[in-house]
């Protein structure tokens, strides 16, 4: 194998570059020399381009953070709301059950638009639920007993 | 160019393992860094456009080769060879910018009209126009034909002299698959250059 790569051809391949590099011999576009070293002293040590990224990135998350602890929902304290619904339900409503309570202290009490908002989405959803629920429940609950049925008559005489 | 290989005698013979560096490449410190650059800078610049393809981004890419050897020249052992090890950097410089802006497609014209351009501004005999004309387009024919790799094994040989054995340990190959490498990308050349003998005939 070595002996292909005696090959003394080589010579056309180098005579054909250094033809080129002659040709491109004054290459525009090459940095001067001042340029690149002030440019290595001002990017060496401390304010290096890779530090530089890692402490914005960090900036960057340590912001985001903040923003969604602030605009999370559970930032509203459920100790107050409570304390809101309970002193309305003892006062206005007798105490059937609990969720009666809760529902009659909501309608009637004076929250902000934020707590209204949270609270006024889980009775809406709390319906749709109830409504699709109930047929499907209630045509397999019929076919199962009219079985159950045929299998007594059969069994009783 | 010729201050690091001479005038032939000195070049890498075809085993890659008689390269002869001027005295002055030996020394791996800044000030050796500072004296070559007017001479290696230009090559590297020339290295670094034929990898990415794109003569502003290897402008960039100089710079930032350079920036990065500067820092680091006066850490390495003395026993390194300072030329292929400021290629090494600069491919390494080139394989980051290829993969911070994605795939870069060779520019094949835009080089060929700036190589005419510098043609017809020398005042040269028409055959010597001709010719060079002729290896300028032959070997940028060649090189967009070669994948990424087997490029810059063949233009760190070829272009800047470097041998087998400083060519592996840059691209992180063993010798004998540099060799191979080498050849391939060679025979490729060759092809080129006989199509376009035949071709122009």
């Amino acid at each position: 194998m070595s002996a292909v790569f005696h090959d003394p051809d080589e010579a056309v391949e180098r005579a054909l570059f250094e033809r080129r590099a002659r040709v491109q011999g004054g290459a525009p576009g090459v940095p001067s020399l001042d340029e690149v070293l002030r440019a290595a002293r001002d990017d060496s040590g401390e304010t290096s381009s890779g530090r530089r990224r890692a402490w914005s990135g960090l900036a960057l998350a340590a912001a985001c953070l903040v923003t969604v602890i602030k605009t999370r929902p559970h930032d509203v304290s459920p100790s107050g709301i409570t304390a809101d619904v309970d002193g309305a339900a003892s006062g206005t409503t007798d105490r059937g059950g609990g969720m009666c309570e809760e529902q009659a202290a909501v309608s009637s009490s004076t929250l902000d638009s934020t707590y209204a908002s949270i609270v006024a989405v889980a009775p809406a959803t709390q319906d749709s639920r109830a409504c699709v629920a109930p047929p499907a429940t209630f045509e397999s609950f019929g076919t199962l007993s009219c079985d159950r049925d045929e299998a007594n008559r059969t069994e009783m005489p | 160019m010729r201050a690091f290989f001479g005038d032939g005698a000195d070049a890498p013979d075809a085993d890659g393992d008689a390269v002869t560096l001027a005295p002055s490449t030996t020394a791996c410190d800044r000030a050796t860094l500072v004296s070559m650059y007017g001479d290696i800078a230009p090559r590297v610049h020339r290295f670094l456009r034929d990898l990415l393809g794109d003569a502003t981004l290897a402008s960039d890419a100089t710079q930032e080769t350079f920036v990065r050897a500067f820092r680091r020249v006066d850490d390495l052992p003395r026993a390194t060879r300072l030329v292929p090890w400021v290629f090494g950097v600069a491919r390494f410089v080139a394989l980051e910018m290829r993969k911070a802006r994605g795939r870069v497609r060779r520019v094949i014209d835009d080089g060929v009209a700036a190589d005419d351009r510098a043609i017809d501004t020398q005042a040269r005999t028409p055959e010597d126009t001709l010719l060079d004309r002729e290896a300028v387009a032959v070997v940028e024919r060649a090189l967009g034909r070669l994948p990424e790799e087997r490029r810059a094994a063949l233009l760190l040989r070829c272009d800047h002299g470097l041998a087998y054995d400083e060519i592996a340990p840059l691209m992180g190959w063993s010798l004998s698959k540099v060799k191979v490498e080498i050849f391939r990308a060679r025979e490729v050349l060759r092809a080129t250059l006989q199509e376009y003998r035949g071709g122009g005939t």
